[in-house]
């Protein structure tokens, strides 16, 4: 159940491993992303030159002509896609899949917001993904990635924009419900007046850049939170602070997070249970992921009856991780998702993709089509060849097929149904060969067990 | 109000459209300038109980559904230019939109004038050709009584149709309800489509209903040859399986047969109507395809995403102008592809809210409330502004933003009565009364 929550997809072999070593101790290797040698990953990603670069060597390598930036854009998909897949920090890119979500910004908004969606997925999100609270909401407060996307760069004293501030309190703090009105809005978002980033112009193209002529530099009142007049670039600090450290943030948050990790819809006690150890640790987030991985808490919270639906990304990612499938050309994969609108970041609204089975299980054909394509190779760049379909399947009798899927994709949690109208339908084949093969693994994946984790 | 067709039958009138690739003007008369049709006093209200005219079961409408997410701005789409200041004489939409009022009619880039006091966006003159012949009705300063400025509390409040109540929990949505509460036109396993990747809230929950992205191409993967046993046994796995995925099984099984029978490929608009190569004007196509198919489609539901413009709006030029333009020949061509057309429909198109009066210095508009929302159809009373005019003089506003006067509930009910065959309006509106505009006849 662990592996089913804690990774991108469970595989036989990371299960064993996990078995050998002890849950603990595989909770606290993936809690520490930086130990674990990803050098597979790494060199995999070699294939995107721009990962690692800066905001003016983006703009002078991508920007024209224009079209480079499309190459940006679906070399970051493609990122997201290979380390899904092949990370062994498989932890740590739930986690960064949780926070892309929660501090959403949609990529495609302008030809900049390409480039600026590179230096905050680097220096935010995954800089941050266990981190602390706090850290990741300073980080994105001053990202040129989330200042463009809610247009926070051009708020200034005389002509304030609402728009961050707005989604900075029902979206990445304390929620719609907490008891904040327009003027809380307005003066917050009179707080961050002036905090803008540098153009190509500068030579330091999408680093911060506090302009305080542009600054209100009057008191406000934000929540209760009195800032007086005359502190700067302070203010937004001071406010960001507040937030993060807001009683009402800490509910929400752990609310959003224990949906993420564990089920939908937690109810009140659970989300109290790591509201304290988010207002006890400062906002530590590895200390809320391990409280929320706890046995007694996947225990008391009960997955097993309250499934996730696997997100249209997690479908596919997932089986090429069973099938032990990879890519560096993920275009092909990127189209595919488009096609169940799940590209990575390609949620336009400011709340990211929804994480609920009501608004995406309607989809089955899709689904049904996405594992199809899958194992009959249709996706561009992706290839499941005929030796990974024979080593699935070496030494397994026809009668035990269903039990041998099971295994592989569902770490023999496939409900009893599902398995035996499967092995029903491979019973009742004439021929047992490769083809035959590729259709059994696709309806495996095609089962409603396969759909929920 | 006058109006020349008023007792018409559903139906082409004049010559038959299909004989000629221009369309039939129906409304000629000059339309009156004053205020009169906008006071609250002259609206027609309509008794809900039992009066309205509802067509039999097998000739109801289709209700084609837009919802423009982000918050369209309804004083760009259709400008109060006759709203003016009696202290100076000049327009209040230019005292609160220094860069971003569109002109009056006559003035260059100015607005088209539909009744000497409300004109369109440029971007949105194609709306003119059903305005005009009297079959799209415009309501301003509609929207939800909640107070919220959220775009995604709005939305669910407005799509589960239970605004300003947050201690009951509807989980539905009200064209769901409807569906719950009212017999299907054909069999039932497909009785709405929504053109997006997931379910949107106005449709959760509702019988038969799917999210389908791209109906002309919803087919059974895999090999031919062995679909008929694969497709057997998934249908046979699904019996049971948790919500929503055992009913859209049953759903998506049924589309498929349904939607293969349907020539998306070949098809070719009525009357000359050119559909945009965009997104809405691909999925309006698509509905007017499934729609003249005769499978049973009863609400055709399209999300449009991208409305929420805080900076560089661009009302004239830009991004917004541009969307106008997709959005209105998008509907223009729907209109004249859907004209004369046996199978009846009725488009009422809303957003979550409209835009903040005043520009702020991005040269957008942060989010406001009133709105303009549309109401399309040949069956409409159209070619007229409906609602009471709130006013853009400051002390009209509602916290700065345009206040609403006509409940959307108002417009999306009296469709729902007269043009679906509704007589469950309390369920699908609860703890509501609404009061007819009459909209549609």
């Amino acid at each position: 159940m662990l592996l089913h929550h804690g990774s991108q997809g469970i595989t036989i072999p990371e299960l064993n491993r996990m078995r050998l070593m002890g849950r603990d101790a595989w909770i606290d290797e993936q809690l520490d992303p930086a130990s674990i040698d990803d050098s597979a990953c790494d060199a995999m990603l070699q294939s995107i030159p721009f990962l690692g670069m800066t905001g003016q060597e983006l703009w002078d390598n991508y920007a024209s002509p224009s079209s480079g930036l499309g190459q940006v854009t679906r070399g970051l998909q493609g990122a997201a896609l290979i380390r899904s897949t092949v990370s062994k920090r498989q932890l740590f890119e739930r986690m960064v899949e949780f926070w892309s979500d929660h501090f959403s910004v949609y990529q495609n908004k302008t030809g900049k917001q390409r480039i600026f969606k590179v230096l905050g997925d680097r220096d935010v999100i995954r800089a941050h993904a266990l981190g602390n609270f706090r850290d990741i909401l300073l980080a994105s407060a001053r990202s040129a990635s989330m200042s463009l996307y809610l247009d926070n760069y051009a708020s200034s004293a005389d002509a304030i924009n609402e728009n961050y501030s707005r989604e900075l309190l029902e979206l990445h703090t304390v929620g719609v419900d907490a008891p904040y009105g327009p003027s809380d809005i307005v003066d917050l978002a009179r707080c961050f007046t002036g905090w803008r980033f540098e153009w190509p112009g500068s030579g330091i193209f999408g680093t911060f850049r506090f302009a305080s002529g542009q600054h209100d530099n009057d008191s406000k009142s934000v929540m209760g939170l009195s800032v007086p007049a005359g502190g700067g670039e302070s203010d937004g600090v001071a406010a960001i602070d507040y937030l993060a450290s807001h009683p009402l943030t800490a509910q929400f948050v752990s609310r959003k997070m224990i949906s993420w990790l564990l089920r939908g819809d937690p109810d009140q006690a659970m989300v109290d249970q790591i509201a304290n150890v988010f207002m006890s640790s400062n906002g530590d987030i590895k200390a809320m992921v391990r409280a929320i991985l706890d046995p007694d808490f996947i225990l008391a919270a009960n997955p097993w009856r309250n499934p996730k639906l696997k997100r249209p990304f997690h479908l596919l990612v997932g089986l090429m991780r069973q099938l032990g499938v990879s890519t560096t050309e993920t275009l092909g994969m990127n189209q595919a998702l488009e096609a169940l609108g799940h590209a990575p970041y390609d949620w336009h609204a400011p709340d990211g993709y929804s994480d609920r089975m009501a608004d995406w299980g309607g989809a089955v054909l899709n689904r049904w089509k996405l594992v199809s394509v899958l194992l009959e190779n249709q996706i561009p760049g992706v290839t499941v060849d005929s030796a990974t379909i024979n080593s699935l399947f070496v030494g397994i009798p026809k009668d035990r097929v269903a039990g041998a899927l099971d295994l592989l994709l569902c770490g023999g949690h496939m409900s009893l149904r599902d398995r035996g109208l499967l092995q029903g339908h491979v019973d009742s084949l004439p021929n047992w060969g490769l083809q035959e093969a590729r259709e059994a693994i696709a309806l495996a994946a095609s089962t409603p067990s396969y759909q929920v984790y | 109000m006058t109006h020349l067709f008023n007792n018409q039958s559903s139906g082409p009138v004049g010559q038959a459209p299909s004989q000629s690739p221009g369309i039939t003007r129906r409304f000629l008369a000059p339309r009156q300038s004053n205020q009169g049709n906008r006071s609250a006093g002259t609206q027609v209200a309509v008794s809900v109980n039992g009066s309205a005219a509802t067509p039999p079961g097998t000739n109801r409408d289709t209700l084609i559904s837009v919802f423009l997410h982000g918050g369209m701005d309804g004083l760009t789409a259709v400008v109060p230019f006759g709203d003016v200041d009696p202290g100076t004489g000049g327009r209040w939409l230019d005292f609160h939109r220094p860069t971003l009022a569109i002109p009056s009619p006559g003035q260059p880039n100015g607005a088209v004038d539909l009744d000497g006091f409300f004109g369109l966006a440029p971007a949105a003159a194609p709306l003119a050709t059903p305005f005009q012949a009297g079959d799209l009705a415009i309501v301003h300063g509609a929207g939800s009584p909640d107070p919220t400025r959220s775009h995604f509390s709005a939305t669910r409040m407005i799509q589960a149709a239970n605004p300003n109540m947050p201690g009951t929990q509807l989980t539905s949505g009200w064209l769901a309800r409807h569906l719950s509460t009212i017999a299907a036109v054909g069999a039932g396993d497909l009785r709405a489509v929504s053109q997006d990747h997931i379910m949107p809230q106005i449709l959760a929950e509702g019988p038969g209903a799917l999210a389908i992205k791209d109906p002309t191409d919803f087919t059974f993967p895999g090999d031919p040859a062995t679909a008929m046993a694969r497709r057997a046994l998934i249908e046979n796995m699904y019996q049971g399986a948790r919500a929503p995925m055992a009913a859209a099984t049953v759903s998506s099984l049924a589309a498929i047969d349904l939607l293969a029978t349907v020539d998306f490929a070949g098809y070719v608009p009525s009357n000359g109507a050119v559909y945009p190569n965009t997104n809405f004007g691909g999925a309006l196509k698509n509905m007017a395809i499934m729609i003249k198919a005769g499978m049973g489609l009863e609400v055709a539901h399209v999300n449009f995403h991208g409305w929420d413009h805080h900076s560089l709006m661009g009302p004239l030029t830009g991004m917004l102008a541009s969307m106008l333009d997709d959005l209105s020949r998008s509907m223009e061509a729907l209109y004249l592809d859907m004209l004369g057309d046996s199978n009846g429909y009725t488009l009422v198109l809303q957003s979550e809210f409209g835009r903040r009066v005043s520009e702020n210095g991005s040269a957008g508009l942060d989010h406001g409330h009133g709105n303009a929302m549309f109401v399309m159809g040949e069956n409409v009373n159209g070619g007229q502004v409906y609602g009471a005019w709130p006013g853009l003089a400051p002390t009209s506003l509602d916290s700065g933003d345009l206040a609403v006067t006509t409940d959307y509930r108002d417009v999306m009910a009296e469709v729902l009565a007269v043009r679906l065959g509704s007589t469950q309006l309390g369920t699908v509106f609860p703890n509501y009364s609404p009061t007819f505009l009459g909209l549609v006849n």
